[in-house]
């Protein structure tokens, strides 16, 4: 039994579908085939790459668009570097690129992460910072600089320390909130219970730390990209760009757990257990490597999906993309609020983003569906 | 291609669920899974569609066995409708029905794929509604997706676990007829786990009776309804009566002086 | 469908990697001349590093309120073009305008702000984050030094440090002795008094002091026992916060509290007020200091200043009133806003107060 409907409609190349519409115009056949999704998925990449270069240029150092190009080009290619240029080079080069591109890329590891554990979770409120993954990443990075003491610590270490204590702290969390079916209420109330704990940890280490580790210490309470370098914009985009082609292989399975159930999945063929353990694996580590260099930063995780799920729907193939793009625009825009609204003075960009994500996810709980599980 | 069950034992934990089951289903027949709350109705239909894996017993169709297989493969063979699916995020109706066709494709739904969603959605008369969110649906409505779910899964056998408990009457009647509707049009096997005899007995083919794990009585309604058995099972003096055709169970109810 | 977006994502994704590897792969030659051959300085600084700045120092950006002290100290006050926001604060009289403050504190510095400065060093202490300022700052040729000015205990080490930074080695050296002559004086004084048990409260209520802090040293050094000193437990500062019950077991003689310093004088009430509740504190009317009305406030900017000097002088006098009667602290304190601090000194009683039943 075929129906009229199905020969209408063309639903192999979205690009035959023409120009592209406002996604909120109930254009009936162009919505029905969600072509536009691969459109607004294609202008938010363009658009985040132009507000990355705009971003650069931003500041109080006078720099234009145009010498942020020229700076870029340098790099890229060699040159001579003239000297009335130098200051504004190392700005752009050291200091300000850097900066973006760490903020763009840890924003959008933490939204991935966040709608990772919200469709295996099967709730819009759980993310790295309130599952307490992020208190206990930061928990074990500052552990890791506290027992090295003087000599200090190469980063994978670091890192390495605060994905363990991440994950330990994950597989508690999980198994804890498993016993009462994952309801969202005992999950949200011991993520609360394991971040007090690890904040009071990472206090009591101070009490260890001598003068040299201290300040190190009380930097992961708050999420900062004050001090990007480049190898750390590489290893948060190695990771990225890593994780991002996995999780979609994986993102049709991923629908099915969060819109079917766990045992609707199942017969569906997907391997639930092993797929949970796994994603939530992917979403721990990208959280761990984002606080191992930035510290606790809350809100994006959450605040990112929600963002793109109102964009461009839950399905999971496009909502992982458009999380990178809504979590890297809302740090970028973060950092750079940050940095420009009380110049000279650098407002981190943890507590920048905590005034945007907090009224977010303060609607967020109050609108959100009550038949929930 | 009839489904053979055999032997399939079943534990939730030191729970003994599941004692023994051995069945057989026609093709293209429509089955009902009978018995009081703990009678293991609900586990079988979730052994039989791969959701729980059991202590013993095998599940064959057409001579395979289909517990050995890969995910997948079982997926491609038998559906599952889970008693109800509360979805906190947005999905339309078309995306919802999609999920079906998860065992089917590789990263992304081709043209097959979506030729089958529309079809399980025409099927089910959800085309009005197929761009609105699950969310927005009625009890009813929102059953019917997860059907058009489970058929455009393209399956050859369909298990149903209590979807009509929450329904209104109207709903539970048109569920009933849709699936056997769908068994004689497109010869698919369906296994239904329900609580509501007259229902079976009214629109099933085959009616197996289910008690502490053991299947009591199976074969056709007229068949299966004995007046003894059923009272044995479910505590209560009934009665069997034929009426228009289809076998009628009725509780019979003594006027009881309750002391206080 | 699909196929087709994820290749293309996919592409985007490997373009943008591609071009992060490549990024910085051009070598970038600069074209003005190597800076001046003319002096290079070398020092080894705080955390052990030797550090080369290029020519003399005309231009530094120094953090932390107490390194500006030093820095003035030696003569070199007008060479400091950005501080910290704690810094001006704290001295007002340091001639910095709002666009020359770099940062809030000893972290999150502002690195585009810095540069913009075009100072020749940086000077930072070691709790500030240094570290990251060394890498940040590389870029631009700004060389980093580690001086730790609030650590009283490498004093001698750190004034040497500033000198040879810039160049001001004599006036180190006029600084140097006037903090020795101040703790001779204080030695002298002290030599073969019986010790006085002192409580000493910084900043918070019932927040103590330890050893190894600076104002167990100031104790110390003026002849005073510091009634928590063999308590444990302190934090990086080595302060801790105490139950009360405590200071009533242990009974001093002499209480002392300090505000955190600030050059803008104190309003003589507010010392009267802090006075009053410190005697009124519940269960404490039985203590030596309270009942025999030894109960002291300070203003850190004095008692701090030089490494915790004039803190020690000032609690000699306190604590050995006989011993010190031909000794005016005072005197001292202006000496040093006067001739150090290069500003104007309006009188003690902004910064001291005794009890007003002793002479102030």
């Amino acid at each position: 039994m075929t129906t009229s409907v199905a020969a209408e409609r063309d639903a192999g190349t979205p690009a035959a579908s023409g120009g592209a519409p406002a996604p909120a115009r109930p254009d009936r056949a162009r919505r029905r085939t969600g072509a536009w999704r691969p459109i607004a998925l294609a202008a938010g990449v363009v658009a985040s790459a132009i507000a990355i270069v705009v971003a650069v240029a931003i500041g109080s150092a006078g720099i234009s668009i145009a010498d942020v190009w020229r700076a870029v080009v340098l790099a890229t290619f060699g040159g001579e570097l003239q000297a009335d240029f130098a200051q504004a080079y190392s700005i752009v080069t050291e200091l300000r690129l850097p900066r973006t591109l760490l903020a763009f890329g840890a924003g959008a590891a933490l939204s991935v992460a966040g709608a990772l554990m919200q469709g295996l979770l099967r709730n819009p409120l759980v993310s790295p910072f309130t599952l307490g993954v992020s208190p206990a990443a930061a928990f074990g990075a500052a552990l890791a600089i506290t027992l090295a003491g003087a000599q200090g610590v190469p980063a994978w270490v670091t890192i390495a320390s605060a994905l363990a204590m991440a994950l330990l702290v994950s597989a508690f969390v999980l198994t804890l909130a498993s016993v009462k079916r994952m309801a969202v209420a005992t999950l949200l109330l011991l993520g609360i219970a394991v971040t007090q704990l690890f904040e009071a940890l990472t206090s009591a280490l101070q009490f260890a730390a001598n003068e040299n580790t201290l300040q190190a210490i009380i930097r992961w309470t708050f999420g900062s990209v004050n001090d990007a370098t480049w190898s750390d914009v590489q290893v948060v985009w190695v990771v990225l760009v890593l994780a991002l082609p996995l999780v979609l292989w994986f993102a049709k399975d991923l629908n099915a757990i969060a819109f079917a159930g766990d045992d609707a999945a199942k017969s569906l063929g997907v391997n639930v257990g092993a797929l949970r353990v796994g994603l939530i694996v992917v979403a721990v580590l990208l959280a761990s490597v984002v606080v191992s260099f930035c510290g606790v930063i809350g809100f994006v995780g959450l605040v990112g999906p929600h963002i793109a799920r109102l964009v461009i729907g839950a399905d999971h193939r496009y909502l992982l993309p458009f999380s990178v793009l809504t979590g890297g625009l809302l740090l970028l825009l973060a950092d750079t609020v940050g940095r420009t609204v009380l110049a000279p003075a650098v407002i981190p960009v943890g507590i920048v983003v905590a005034f945007i994500g907090a009224p977010i996810f303060i609607n967020l709980i109050l609108t959100r569906k009550t038949a929930l599980r | 291609m009839s489904l053979q069950i055999d032997d399939i034992r079943f534990s939730y934990g030191k729970h003994l669920v599941l004692d023994g089951v051995s069945l057989e289903v026609a093709e293209g027949s429509f089955c009902a899974l009978l018995g009081p709350n703990g009678s293991g109705k609900s586990t079988l239909t979730k052994v039989i569609a791969g959701v729980h894996r059991p202590a013993s017993g095998t599940v064959s169709l057409g001579g395979v066995d289909v517990l050995g297989l890969g995910r997948r493969s079982h997926a491609r063979l038998i559906g599952y409708v889970p008693q109800s699916g509360e979805v906190p995020f947005d999905l339309t109706v078309r995306e919802a029905v999609l999920l079906g066709r998860t065992p089917h494709f590789g990263i992304g739904p081709g043209r097959a794929d979506w030729a089958k969603v529309d079809e399980a959605i025409a099927l089910l008369g959800l085309g009005e509604l197929e761009d609105r969110s699950l969310s927005e649906l009625s009890g009813g409505q929102a059953q019917r997706a997860l059907v058009a779910r489970a058929l455009a899964q393209d399956t050859r056998v369909l298990l149903l676990d209590e979807p009509t408990s929450a329904l209104d009457l109207r709903y539970q009647i048109e569920t009933l007829q849709l699936v056997r509707q769908i068994t004689r049009s497109h010869g698919i096997t369906a296994l239904i786990a329900i609580h509501d005899l007259n229902h079976a007995g009214r629109f099933c083919d085959q009616a197996v009776l289910l008690h502490q794990g053991r299947i009591q009585r199976a074969g056709t309604p007229q068949e299966a309804f004995d007046e003894a058995a059923l009272t044995a099972i479910y505590g209560l003096d009934v009665t069997v009566e034929e009426r228009e055709g289809y076998v009628e169970v009725r509780p019979v109810v003594r006027e009881i002086e309750y002391q206080i | 469908m699909s196929r087709p977006l994820h290749r293309s994502r996919l592409g985007v994704i490997a373009v943008l990697a591609l071009a992060l590897a490549l990024a910085g792969c051009g070598t970038v030659t600069t074209a003005a001349p190597a800076a001046s051959e003319s002096a290079q300085i070398t020092v080894t600084d705080d955390q052990g590093r030797e550090v080369t700045i290029d020519g003399p120092v005309d231009r530094a950006v120094v953090l932390n309120s107490y390194a500006n002290e030093f820095v003035r100290a030696i003569g070199a006050g007008d060479r400091v073009v950005g501080v910290d926001r704690s810094s001006l604060n704290r001295l007002p009289y340091l001639e910095i305008s709002e666009d020359e403050v770099i940062a809030e504190g000893l972290d999150q510095i502002n690195y585009e702000a810095v540069a913009a400065l075009e100072p020749d060093v940086v000077v930072l202490p070691r709790n500030a984050v240094w570290q990251e300022a060394e890498q940040q700052l590389s870029g631009f040729g700004i060389p980093v030094v580690v001086a730790t000015a609030w650590d009283y205990a490498v004093f001698d080490d750190t004034v040497d440090l500033l000198g040879e930074v810039f160049g001001a080695q004599d006036g180190a050296e006029a600084f140097q002795s006037f903090a020795s002559e101040l703790q001779q004086v204080v030695a002298d004084g002290v030599e073969g008094q019986p010790t006085v048990p002192v409580y000493w409260e910084t900043a918070e209520p019932y927040l103590t002091v330890l050893p190894g802090s600076g104002f167990h040293a100031i104790i110390e050094a003026a002849g005073g026992e510091n009634v928590f000193a063999s308590a444990a437990g302190g934090d990086a500062q080595e302060e801790i916060t105490v139950d009360p019950a405590e200071v009533v077991t242990r009974d001093p003689a002499v209480i002392v509290h300090e505000y955190e310093p600030s050059a803008t004088p104190t309003e003589p009430s507010a010392f009267d007020a802090t006075r009053a509740e410190i005697i009124a504190r519940p269960g404490w009317s039985g203590i030596a200091a309270v009942e025999e009305e030894r109960v002291y406030v300070a203003n850190g900017w004095a008692t701090s200043a030089i490494a915790k000097s004039i803190g020690a002088l000032y609690l000699a006098t306190w604590l050995h009133p006989e011993a010190f009667e031909g000794v005016d602290p005072d005197a001292y304190l202006q000496r040093w806003v006067e001739e150090f601090q290069g500003t104007e000194f309006t009188g003690a009683d902004g910064y001291v107060s005794a009890p007003a039943a002793s002479e102030g």
